[in-house]
């Protein structure tokens, strides 16, 4: 019987080991935990340093765009806890260490992401709180249940979106031996997800929009949430796309598995 | 009821032929040409429960294939299997719960938490109850003196130290079936040694079906009463392991570092072999691998040292030794009728 | 010259095996040339200069900055990690040959196959599809002369880091600082002059924007003369030796104590 108890209960036992494992590499903490702050500040530094020269991008604020950054990272949070050992796989894909996930009654894909959390991305979290919360002050934001329920209804989405296509560009290794150029362009897609999508014009507003969907991984919630009378129908696709996305990796990660057992080593 | 049971059991592979210089590499870009490779080619087995099985036979050749369509990790092309009633690659999960599997190159545990960490994992993951994981806990201290090693982290371990808890957390679910894949490799003899012990004990303590494949001959003396051959992708022996080893166990091996001969040696010395020993079934050359040269003894019916000071009054080696008769060896006197 | 197409031939195979590689690499660059342009479109909202600079050079600086990085972007520091961690850099020690020449030569492969698949053709992007004025004359040999600079400031900075490896194995903290450090301070994603007076005049002290505008504004800027063109190959030469000397001094101390040591 396999019930979201059993599966939280052997989460938690995994990754509790883990942590406590990785706790004695205080250094490599300190340093990972600095590095990640720097990164995320320097998405600061660059919409700070911007808006000296200009008073709105695309008719937005500067608070609305710390917001929307701030939503982003957020989205991009369970991702990068979580489902962060996909970057190893082409390694265990290619040495045929990644063998060992067929043996145990657990789901694979549940198996292989326990193995790892990305303690570093904790930072980013930690990071985006603070920054959507001075930001939602500053805009007046007013936190009412219905506010909260869709902030969280929202990030849920765009998280699963985030993961969906992280899977998704990772499945790669399966099939093809050099893969990490296409979790590269990912990666940098991922970056896009901070500027309003109203930037873009025409052709590229769909493809941004339908095809690489990162508008909904912040800028539609944002919107809903900050400007309200301005959101329209895409909303409400978010959580479409994110199920949807979602479903679809852990599908291919699937027919993953099953093909690269199939060629045997 | 065979508690593994395969009939015609045969897996195939499409095979890329790439096609050769740049031409080739732009036409392979549109078209792909492909060649169907038959890993393995129709394999009947059945194998009872509490058995003891030894599967061998050269790389490549099938074997592995065939204990990963038993595993679950590939789908017959054709044919049937069904181990513990389950047809194992379609209910994997569910048909993982009674199997161990014990890899030799690798761990299952978690590699930086201590092995009684990985164990309180695994005692959640396969829902135990408390007396039964006790139990097991107590008879593995027991008999793979393994108690200080528990608080180890894996990395820590030595290979042998690692195998042996490995072992350990295959049989600590008490499954049915244990696949032990080159179990011994890389161990130094004593290791081994205690690891065919403590194998056969946990067979003859809980009746668990133990499949093993291995390249070792000193394993399947020990522990494999029964044999299975494939190669070539077929069953070429499937029968009692005493029988086999009664053939080839008798078989010596004479390496010979050949470096202070001139030139090569092979003719002479296979030669002088067919001039002194003149009988069918004589030492016969085998394989040579840089200077060394190895001479095939059967000693039922030529004393190994008739042959050996033989060999050394003709020419001058710079070093000898003598070994078991090596598995690839085994094969070539299969094809020659060595069973018949 | 037979032998010579035969070798040719060789890595064109090798070339094809990695075109997918190449091509989201080339895809990724593309999608953020095309990115800057409708960004950096809204923010000038229409308006003529900002801070002293037109929306056009903006974009172009900006892409073409971006296609550098991606063309000198080796990694060089995770290799030597990797190979610290595991041991194996006593191997490379031990070798009669410089390593530090080893991993450039080892690297140069690779950077020249980035120019041809990414950098050349973002640059025919930026030019042709988005109608780039480009000055066609010796600028554009001195640029190639100055991307080699580039190459090797770039080179030394990340060499310079990969030593850190030899004192602690956190390679990522490592790389995403000096990733960050590179990128926000030679102007890369926001041009220099958006800055600050004081910080940019700061900055212009600092290698790094010697890896980014000096190429660039050789290929692009219309008004350098070749005096001061050559003035700026010059600065440009001047970190690269600093910088290689300190890369060098830097890896003998730190493989030191593992020769002695032992591991």
């Amino acid at each position: 019987m396999k019930t979201l108890a059993y599966y939280t209960r052997i989460y938690f036992l995994i990754v509790s080991q883990y942590l406590k494992a990785r706790m004695q590499y205080k250094a490599d903490f300190w340093i990972s935990s600095i590095g990640m702050v720097l990164q995320c500040l320097m998405g600061y530094f660059t919409l700070w340093i911007l808006f000296h020269s200009i008073p709105a991008l695309a008719g937005w604020r500067y608070e609305e765009l710390v917001f929307l950054y701030a939503f982003s990272l957020l989205a991009i949070s369970p991702a990068s806890i979580v489902f962060d050992n996909v970057w190893s796989l082409r390694f265990h894909i290619q040495s045929g260490a990644f063998i060992r996930y067929y043996f145990k009654p657990l789901n694979m894909m549940f198996y292989y992401m326990s193995e790892m959390i990305n303690i570093k991305a904790l930072t980013q979290l930690a990071f985006a709180l603070v920054i959507l919360a001075t930001s939602s002050i500053s805009l007046g934001v007013r936190w009412d249940l219905p506010t909260v329920l869709a902030l969280l209804g929202l990030l849920v989405s765009a998280s699963l979106i985030m993961v969906g296509l992280l899977v998704l560009s990772s499945s790669a290794a399966f099939w093809i031996v050099n893969s990490y150029s296409l979790l590269n362009f990912f990666v940098r897609m991922r970056d896009y997800a901070r500027y309003p999508m109203t930037v873009f014009t025409g052709f590229f507003r769909i493809v941004f929009t339908f095809v690489i969907p990162i508008g909904f991984v912040a800028f539609f919630p944002s919107q809903a949430i900050l400007r309200p009378a301005e959101a329209g129908w895409e909303v409400w696709l978010t959580p479409l796309f994110g199920a949807g996305l979602f479903a679809l990796s852990y599908l291919v990660w699937d027919r993953g598995t099953k093909a690269w057992s199939g060629t045997g080593s | 009821m065979p508690i593994i049971e395969a009939k015609g059991l045969a897996k195939h592979f499409k095979v890329l032929n790439r096609r050769e210089g740049l031409g080739g590499a732009f036409r392979d870009l549109f078209s792909r040409d492909y060649r169907c490779v038959k890993a393995v080619d129709g394999i009947d087995l059945s194998i009872e429960k509490g058995e003891i099985v030894g599967f061998i036979g050269p790389n490549g050749a099938g074997k592995s294939t065939t204990i990963k369509m038993l595993i679950g990790v590939l789908e017959a092309s054709a044919g049937t299997v069904l181990v513990d009633g389950f047809v194992p690659y379609k209910e994997r999960s569910r048909y993982v719960r009674d199997i161990g599997v014990v890899l030799g190159q690798r761990t299952q545990l978690w590699w930086d938490l201590p092995v009684i960490e990985s164990f309180k994992i695994l005692r959640e993951i396969y829902r135990l109850d408390a007396k039964a994981y006790e139990e097991n806990l107590g008879l593995f201290k027991e008999l793979f003196s393994i108690g200080d090693l528990l608080a180890k982290p894996v990395r820590n371990l030595s290979l042998g130290q690692r195998m042996l808890c490995d072992i350990a957390a295959a049989f600590l679910h008490d499954p049915k079936i244990i696949f032990l894949d080159e179990p011994t490799i890389g161990l130094d003899v004593e290791v081994r040694s205690k690891v065919r012990e403590v194998v056969k004990r946990l067979n003859e303590e809980k009746g668990t079906t133990i499949v093993l494949t291995s390249h070792d001959v000193g394993d399947i003396e020990e522990l494999a009463r029964r044999i299975i051959l494939i190669d070539g992708g077929k069953l070429l022996y499937d029968g009692l392991s005493e029988r086999f080893l009664g053939i080839f166990g008798r078989f010596r091996t004479l390496r010979l570092d050949c470096r202070a001969l001139e030139g090569d040696p092979r003719e002479r010395i296979s030669e002088a072999l067919a001039e002194a020993f003149p009988d069918q079934g004589g030492p016969a050359l085998g394989k040579s691998e840089g200077s060394w040269l190895d001479v095939v003894v059967n000693q039922d019916r030529f004393a190994l040292a008739d042959v050996l000071s033989f060999l050394m009054r003709k020419f001058s080696f710079a070093d000898v030794k003598v070994e078991e008769i090596e598995m690839a060896e085994v094969i070539r006197k299969v094809y020659e009728g060595a069973l018949r | 010259m037979k032998r010579y197409l035969t070798v040719f031939r060789a890595s064109m195979q090798i070339n094809l095996a990695y075109r997918a590689h190449f091509l989201f690499l080339l895809l990724g660059n593309a999608v953020f040339i095309v990115v800057t342009w409708f960004l950096w479109k809204s923010i000038y909202a229409g308006r003529e200069i900002l801070n002293g600079m037109s929306f056009e050079r903006t974009f172009t600086y900006l892409s073409l900055a971006m296609s550098v990085f991606v063309l000198l972007q080796t990694w060089v520091e995770w290799g030597m990690s990797q190979r610290i961690i595991s041991g194996d850099i006593v191997i490379d020690l031990l070798r009669p040959l410089d390593y530090m020449g080893l991993m450039v030569s080892d690297i140069l492969g690779f950077v020249a196959g980035n120019f041809l698949a990414i950098a050349l053709p973002s640059f025919l992007i930026v030019v042709f599809a988005f109608g780039m004025p480009v000055p066609l004359g010796l600028n554009l040999p001195l640029c190639l002369v100055s991307l080699a600079l580039s190459f090797i400031i770039n080179f030394s900075i990340d060499f310079l880091v990969g030593n850190l490896g030899f004192y602690t194995e956190s390679t990522w903290g490592i790389s995403i600082t000096k990733e960050v450090i590179v990128l926000s301070l030679s102007g890369a994603l926001v041009p220099l002059q958006f800055y600050p007076e004081a910080i940019r005049r700061a900055l212009e002290w600092l290698p790094f924007q010697a890896i980014y505008s000096a190429p660039i504004n050789i290929l692009t800027d219309g008004g350098m003369g070749i005096g001061a063109m050559l003035k700026t190959l010059g600065a440009q030469a001047a970190w690269a030796a600093v910088l290689v000397l300190a890369a060098r001094a830097a890896f003998a101390r730190a493989s030191r104590a593992v020769t002695v040591n032992g591991g």
